[in-house]
């Protein structure tokens, strides 16, 4: 992901969480990957250190539920620290993007099955 | 956070539940310097990089896996502390071993594409058993008895390999294609060093290292 400016053991952590769901690591990279940014310019969207980012890696995504959401937010936002609307807005916009790309892929593969019923 | 042994229940309490979106955190801050002090302490020769990819790897099986500390048999302090020393001593056991079996420089042969990406890798832990398991596997006789069974060209190209050969002349030369075009011998060539060392590391494989 190109995090050369991180902490070095932090580094380290990031690289092994980023393949397992239950970490943020895993949607900063999914992230990472869609729209090609490296570590430093994805922690400058956020208004964040590249450190700072390596610690919002290390937590939890919050839970979905709207009340939920918001006290982890906060949580999380207290615990690197960062703007809480920044990330709100964030993980907002990646849950929206995520849930888009599961329906058109669930639409492409309705219309390919109609496709093949024609 | 101080490392007194409530604290350290509460944060194997905090990993343990799921909701808690900055267990991971917390515990990574708390944890991590007296990880890191500890094997410098213990270990004052080793290198920094070494001992942080110990203490990466635990902590993240940890965080994994919480439940495999039992808090009712030790602290965790010390179940960490013991276990990147177990891990630090493996590792220097292994180089140990390393030296000792390889004939050859294994960064070389890595450089050289032995030990490419052929196969896949979960991790660095995977990586390196694997290396582990290659550097092992490279003595001189069954290095000797996997030549055997390559036709002449593709020995001397396994043999280029081995010694650091760069130029692609010296490999055009030993394949025969030293009159095509110079575009074109890097191509084959490239392929041929490809195909010889997955093939070197399949028959490694094949024979159980």
């Amino acid at each position: 992901m190109g995090f050369n400016t991180m902490n070095s053991l932090l580094k380290k952590m990031v690289e092994r969480l980023s393949d397992s769901p239950v970490f943020l690591a895993y949607r900063l990279k999914q992230y990472a990957l869609r729209t090609g940014k490296n570590w430093d310019a994805i922690a400058s969207e956020l208004s964040v250190s590249p450190d700072q980012l390596g610690r919002l890696a290390l937590c939890r995504p919050p839970r979905s539920e709207t009340k939920l959401f918001i006290l982890d937010v906060h949580s999380i936002a207290e615990a690197i620290p960062m703007p809480v609307t920044v990330l709100a807005n964030f993980l907002r916009q990646q849950d929206m993007l995520r849930s888009y790309d599961s329906d058109s892929t669930s639409q492409i593969a309705a219309r390919d099955r109609d496709d093949h019923l024609e | 956070m101080q490392l007194t042994e409530d604290n350290l229940a509460i944060i194997h309490d905090r990993l343990v539940d799921q909701a808690d979106a900055t267990a991971f955190l917390a515990a990574f801050d708390t944890l991590q310097e007296m990880l890191l002090d500890h094997l410098h302490r213990v270990f004052p020769q080793q290198r920094t990089e070494d001992c942080e990819d110990i203490v990466a790897e635990m902590l993240t099986n940890y965080f994994n896996n919480p439940a495999q500390f039992d808090p009712a048999k030790s602290r965790l302090d010390a179940y960490l502390r013991m276990a990147v020393s177990g891990d630090m001593k493996n590792l220097l056991e292994k180089e140990k071993r390393i030296k000792e079996k390889v004939p050859f420089n294994l960064d070389q042969l890595e450089e050289n594409g032995v030990a490419d990406q052929a196969l896949t890798r979960n991790n660095d832990q995977d990586r390196f058993v694997e290396d582990q398991a290659l550097a092992n596997a490279l003595t001189q006789p069954r290095f000797e008895a996997l030549l055997d069974k390559l036709n002449a060209s593709d020995q001397a190209v396994v043999q280029l390999m081995i010694g650091s050969e760069r130029q692609t002349a010296r490999y055009a030369e030993v394949l025969g294609i030293a009159q095509q075009p110079i575009e074109e011998q890097r191509q084959i060539v490239k392929r041929a060093k490809d195909r010889l060392t997955k093939w070197l590391k399949r028959q490694l494989m094949l024979d159980g290292f």
